[in-house]
């Protein structure tokens, strides 16, 4: 009778973590924002699709994607928004002792700023914040990428610039950097 | 002990109770509109796809078995409509936020967003749904029914679609329907 006890608390405990809410998901349903999601469902199907492929290096990057908890991207071209994002990701790292930053650049009146969590070991976080900012540009432009997960540092570059995310050239340089 | 066994028992039927319920309201909610003029319904089943003489093969037929059948339902964001437009955007919203529909993707601008959804497990799907919506023209509704569709199955199938193999009449009457 324990024992059912503790499996449905743990069932109920699991379900209310999972519906906990990010930071950053106020964007979601934001006018003058565009979000993309992907979940740990699409990667785990994307994993499931056998590309009959056997070349190492696709292999290897089902795996890293198979390993991904979620992928959030949120744009803006308002300068009232991407201001009020700046200030989210400013708290949320101040929040957050164990995110750290990865690195920093400034590139053509762009600001990109890359945070990580420590993962299972130096190639591998929990956690990859990006938050781009665009001065130079008409429209103040904003970028936010949150990615979870067991996130491989050295495949990460190949995946955000399939998704056509600004910064990932930057974070190409990211291992010869660290 | 026993008592706890009845309990659990009691406890198990009622999450199969309000399961079921939840299981039916996606199926219930197009059936309804199916009767509604404001919308534009299509149910149709896999087998009207496929047409005879098909070139596919034994992977491919196999996950065309596994579809059972398409669903289509869209309303349109016209002047008589806009009583019910929003209310019914919400109400299909807070079907598909039930936990059962799991999330693959979502996608959001401005007065677009798209919304991909399925139920069963990741290599065995019972039921694939985009829910899509546009401010200046409505929103559809798209169901997948099937059973354990399997998705490298489903890609496979995906390469062997063409006018050869299948019908795609049906597209022409949604166009149709839509102007």
């Amino acid at each position: 009778m324990k024992n059912i006890i503790l499996i449905v608390a743990i069932v109920l405990a699991s379900q209310t973590m999972y519906s906990q809410k990010s930071s950053f998901d106020k964007y979601e349903n934001q006018k003058d924002v565009t979000s993309m999601i992907v979940t740990k469902s699409m990667f785990k199907l994307m994993s499931k699709i056998d590309l009959s492929s056997n070349d190492p290096e696709a292999k290897n990057y089902l795996n890293m994607v198979e390993n991904l908890e979620d992928i959030k991207i949120f744009t803006t071209d308002n300068a009232a928004t991407a201001a009020d994002m700046k200030s989210t990701v400013d708290s949320y790292i101040k929040s957050s002792t164990t995110l750290t930053e990865l690195m920093r650049v400034n590139d053509d009146g762009k600001n990109i700023r890359f945070y990580v969590k420590e993962g299972k070991n130096e190639n591998f976080v929990s956690e990859l914040l990006m938050f781009l900012e665009d001065s130079s540009s008409k429209d103040k432009v904003a970028v936010v990428m949150s990615i979870t997960g067991n996130i491989d540092l050295r495949q990460i570059s190949q995946l955000t610039s399939d998704l056509k995310v600004p910064g990932s050239d930057q974070l190409k340089n990211v291992k010869k950097n660290n | 002990m026993k008592a706890a066994i009845k309990f659990s028992a009691v406890i198990l039927l009622l999450i199969a109770v309000v399961g079921c319920n939840n299981d039916t309201s996606l199926q219930r909610y197009y059936v309804d509109k199916q009767k509604d003029d404001a919308f534009i319904t299509l149910d149709l089943p896999s087998s009207l796809l496929s047409k005879d003489g098909n070139t596919l093969n034994e992977t491919q037929k196999e996950a065309l078995k596994s579809i059972k059948k398409l669903n289509f339902l869209a309303l349109q964001n016209k002047e008589e409509n806009k009583d019910i437009y929003e209310v019914e955007k919400e109400k299909v919203q807070t079907i598909l936020s039930d936990e059962k529909y799991k999330t693959l993707m979502k996608f959001g601008s401005n007065d677009m967003g798209a919304t991909l959804k399925f139920t069963g497990e990741e290599d065995a799907i019972d039921e694939l749904i985009v829910f899509a919506s546009d401010e200046s023209k409505g929103f559809t509704l798209i169901r997948v029914l099937g059973d354990d569709m399997d998705p490298s199955q489903i890609i496979q199938l995906m390469q062997g679609m063409n006018e050869q193999n299948f019908d795609f009449s049906f597209l022409k009457n949604i166009e149709t329907a839509l102007n």
